[in-house]
């Protein structure tokens, strides 16, 4: 009787990935997304997400669900979840930090953004534009006069890693 | 839980590039400003001419001002500086208080003495007790003052290459304050 009840008053989600793959979880789970939040608030139970690829939402799906059961005794395990969460590529942060910033996870997007600031830091502009996949537009001379009117941020040595 | 159906996939090569182009300016400025330092944002400026002018806007020195405050007690000062409009006369600056909203005006008469009759000094930009000032003549000098001590010191003279077309402000780092040359 009691474990009915409990199945009663959960109420459920389906999200629907730009890929069509479809995922059912907890409306707890979901709002904390302002994104879905505000579409659950309007009355939809169903949430098409046109922007978010189904990669990228089942890494999403993990997260909001480990974030969703945060107590005081497992902060630590959240922690290792979250690092292994940025563990990642950079093509795959760049797929995590658009759909967590189409969904609103506010949270998540600082973790992401955090991330990949971390990981470019000590890059050379050269290796920064290889891993955003840019192509640089300067001429040599603009690139020189740049160089030459901010010296000293470009003393030392860079780090030429792509990952 | 989860119950997954797949009806027709969308080329996963064609999507993989798609993400870049997605990365709005305002995405990518929220990137930036989690540099931990204005070095590191100033070296990004050689990345590409879009990154040079969103690491040179105004957007970008408010949000990472906005963000270093609010992530760093040490920056969080109860009072800022504030004036009706940039580029306005040093004379019209008004301290503020969160607490007491808007409230008395600054004397800085004292950065004119020995100036020249028709020198101006402007506010360009304000953080905490520190502002921003630029006075011209036949160059521009810019001075960062304590408005609380009265404490002033003048920038050593820019790149003259420059100078027609810069954009000036504070960029904060984690435990001092950095003054960034934001030239665009």
């Amino acid at each position: 009787m009691a474990s009915t009840t409990e199945t009663k008053q959960k109420k459920m989600l389906i999200l629907k990935s730009a890929d069509n793959d479809e995922f059912e979880i907890e409306e707890s789970v979901g709002v904390q997304s302002e994104t879905i939040k505000n579409l659950v608030e309007d009355g939809f139970t169903f949430v098409p997400l046109p922007n978010v690829y189904t990669k990228a939402l089942i890494k999403i799906i993990d997260y909001l669900k480990k974030h969703a059961n945060k107590t005081d005794s497992n902060d630590e395990e959240i922690k290792t979840f979250d690092k292994d969460f940025v563990n990642t590529t950079f093509d795959d942060l760049f797929e995590l930090v658009s759909a967590a910033n189409y969904l609103h996870i506010s949270c998540l997007m600082n973790m992401l953004c955090q991330t990949i600031a971390d990981r470019i830091k000590d890059k050379s502009p050269e290796a920064v534009r290889k891993i955003f996949h840019i192509n640089c537009d300067y001429t040599p001379e603009e690139e020189a006069k740049i160089r030459k009117a901010n010296a000293q941020a470009f003393e030392g040595q860079f780090d030429e890693s792509l990952d | 839980m989860e119950r997954s159906r797949t009806t027709g996939r969308v080329g996963d090569k064609k999507k993989a590039q798609s993400f870049f182009n997605n990365l709005t300016d305002e995405l990518l400025i929220e990137i930036f400003v989690r540099l931990p330092s204005s070095k590191e944002a100033i070296r990004c400026k050689l990345v590409c001419n879009r990154w040079f002018s969103l690491i040179s806007s105004d957007y970008f020195l408010t949000t990472s001002l906005i963000h270093h405050r609010n992530n760093n007690n040490k920056t969080l000062l109860p009072f800022t500086f504030v004036s009706p409009d940039r580029k306005y006369n040093v004379k019209d600056v008004f301290e503020f208080r969160p607490e007491m909203g808007l409230s008395r005006r600054v004397d800085l008469g004292f950065l004119y003495w020995g100036r020249p009759r028709h020198y101006f000094i402007s506010l360009t930009e304000s953080c905490g007790d520190l502002i921003l000032c630029s006075g011209s003549t036949s160059c521009i000098d810019y001075y960062v003052i304590n408005v609380l001590t009265k404490q002033w010191i003048v920038l050593p003279p820019q790149n003259s290459h420059f100078i027609e077309s810069e954009s000036v402000g504070f960029l904060i780092e984690p435990n001092c304050v950095d003054f960034d040359y934001s030239l665009g």
